[in-house]
Order: structure tokens, then C-alpha cells, then sequence
């Protein structure tokens, strides 16, 4: 079966589109992924402006009417939601066979 | 105060800006005549960002959210072209890159920008050529000039040299321009090539 081609995510990607499951702008999105990645992922301003583009572009996040005219608003789309559970799942699976490795099965 | 010079290499440039922000000089306008204003000495650190053309709102939407960052907008238009900030948080080493993908990614948005610049150029230095009119060697209009011998020749040559130069000046100029455009699109692969690595 063919896979994803956009599996597996970078952790900048994974965590910006869970960032926009709630609509947010730009620095927003910055402070949750901080928060959700307990400091691991720091995004700066020119890598989170880049990868915007990339995933608007990718059809993964789209731009959603902002009260604030200064700052764009983004929200993740159904196809970004579908990735974003793909590469959960290819996670889940890599850290069920580590975890599991030593019951039963063939031993190779 | 202005200063003159050219950059290929971001990180040159960003270096450049930050020994002179360290004395206590931060940009105010882009190159290659740039300008600066005074700051209290070792207060700031500046970083280099390339855009291509956006309009005045995504130009705004940029500008803020590198402000929320903290990171101020010191020089470069909506119009595209390096664009410099400063940040005042005292953290020598902050980036508005965190990482070395995004980073290179500059130049590749640099190249495409002097791509688009040099086609059309290209494309008239191509039809001045197809026509004789871009080397001066091609265009002696003196009759019978290249049967004259010893002196004559060199009289003759002497004579028309100016104004052939005259006449060919803008395309050797224009010639020399693409030429100077090709240089910097491969030097800025180079460096593409290398900071993606």
C-alpha cells in the first residue's frame, strides 16, 4: 500500500498542525507549539513563516477571516487533519514494536 | 552614514551588520548604499530574511509577526529584497531562523528572484547578438577598412574606435549586467547547495 508521501512529518509540521486544529495566527501558533512540545520545538519567525506558506500551499492549512486585520488567521483543513492522524498512527506502530519487541513473535 | 557594498553570502552580510550594531550602528536601509543610524553599542543583533513581492496586508501580517517575535523591522519594502531585523532582547546568538533548512532557503527564493530579473535582459542581449549589434568588433562600418595595411590601418582604426564604442556602449553595458546576474545566480546555488546540506 502507498503511503502518504507526506509521512513521515518533520516535528516542526507535526506540531504546527496541531497548533491550527483551533484557528490561530501566526504568533499564537508559536507559543502553542512551545507549550505542546514543553519547550522541545522552538519556532522562529522566519522558519513558522516559511512553513505557513509551504502548508497553505500543500493544502493542509488554509487562511480563515481574522477580526485582527494586521495578523492572518489559519486553521488545519480535513486533509491536514487526515495526515496529522497518518502520522500519529506510523508513530503509534514505531512505539507499540519498541515496546513490545521482546514478546513472543518470530525472533529474527 | 552610508556605506557601499555588495553581498552574496547572507551570512556574510548578517555578520558585516552585527560588527557594526556592536559599535553601535544598526541598518535603516538595504544595500548596496546602506544606511545606518546610532543605537547604544552591543544592543542589538541583526538578521537578514529574502522575500520576493507581497502586498501592503501579507507585508503588514509579515512584519507583525516577527514583531510578536521580538524581532523589529529595520530596512527592505514590500517591494521583495533582503529584509533586516533587530532584536533588543540582549540574546547574542537569536535567529529568526530555528532551523538550517529554513535558513538556505533564502537563497533559493534569491535565485528565483534574479532568475525572473535576468530572462528578459537575456532575451535582448540574445537578439542584439543575432543582429551584429552587441560586439564591437562587428560593428566597423568603414568601407574597405580591414584591406588597409601598416599605417592606414592603424589610423583608421584609431578614428572610428570611439565611435563605435559610443554605439555599443549600452549593449556591453547590459551584456556585462547579465553577465554580473549569472554570476551571482551560481555563486548563490553554491551556497544553496552548501547550507542545505
Amino acid at each position: 500500500m502507498n503511503r502518504d508521501p507526506h509521512l513521515p512529518l518533520t516535528e516542526t509540521v507535526y506540531y504546527v498542525l496541531m497548533a491550527v486544529i483551533e484557528p490561530a495566527h501566526g504568533y499564537l501558533i508559536m507559543s502553542r507549539v512551545a507549550a505542546m512540545s514543553a519547550g522541545q520545538v522552538h519556532l522562529a519567525p522566519g522558519t513558522l513563516y516559511g512553513a505557513l506558506e509551504n502548508l497553505v500551499r500543500q493544502a493542509m492549512i488554509v487562511r480563515v477571516p481574522s477580526e485582527d486585520p494586521r495578523r492572518k488567521v489559519y486553521q488545519i483543513t480535513e486533509r491536514g487533519s487526515h495526515v496529522l492522524a497518518m502520522d500519529a498512527e506510523r508513530m503509534k506502530h514505531m512505539v507499540h514494536i519498541l515496546e513490545h519487541r521482546n514478546e513472543g513473535g518470530d525472533e529474527q | 552614514m552610508k556605506k557601499l557594498k555588495f553581498f552574496l553570502n547572507f551570512d556574510h552580510e548578517e555578520a558585516w551588520l552585527n560588527r557594526l550594531a556592536q559599535a553601535g550602528s544598526l541598518i535603516s536601509a538595504p544595500g548596496p548604499v546602506y544606511r545606518f543610524s546610532p543605537i547604544e553599542p552591543g544592543t542589538a543583533v541583526v538578521r537578514v530574511d529574502y522575500r520576493p513581492a507581497m502586498s501592503e496586508a501579507d507585508f503588514t501580517d509579515y512584519r507583525t509577526l516577527f514583531a510578536d517575535a521580538g524581532w523589529l523591522h529595520q530596512a527592505g519594502t514590500r517591494r521583495g529584497g533582503a529584509q533586516y531585523f533587530a532584536s533588543f532582547a540582549g540574546e547574542p546568538n537569536a535567529d529568526i531562523f530555528s532551523d538550517a533548512g529554513s535558513r538556505a532557503e533564502r537563497y533559493r527564493r534569491s535565485i528565483a528572484a534574479s532568475s525572473l530579473l535576468l530572462l528578459p535582459f537575456l532575451v535582448l542581449v540574445f537578439i542584439l547578438w543575432t543582429q551584429g549589434n552587441l560586439f564591437p568588433a562587428q560593428g566597423y562600418l568603414t568601407p574597405g577598412l580591414w584591406q588597409k595595411q601598416g599605417l592606414d590601418l592603424v589610423g583608421a582604426l584609431l578614428f572610428e574606435t570611439p565611435f563605435v564604442l559610443l554605439r555599443f556602449a549600452g549593449p556591453c553595458i547590459l551584456l556585462a549586467f547579465c553577465v554580473a546576474l549569472v554570476i551571482a545566480i551560481g555563486a548563490q546555488s553554491q551556497l544553496l547547495r552548501k547550507a542545505s546540506r
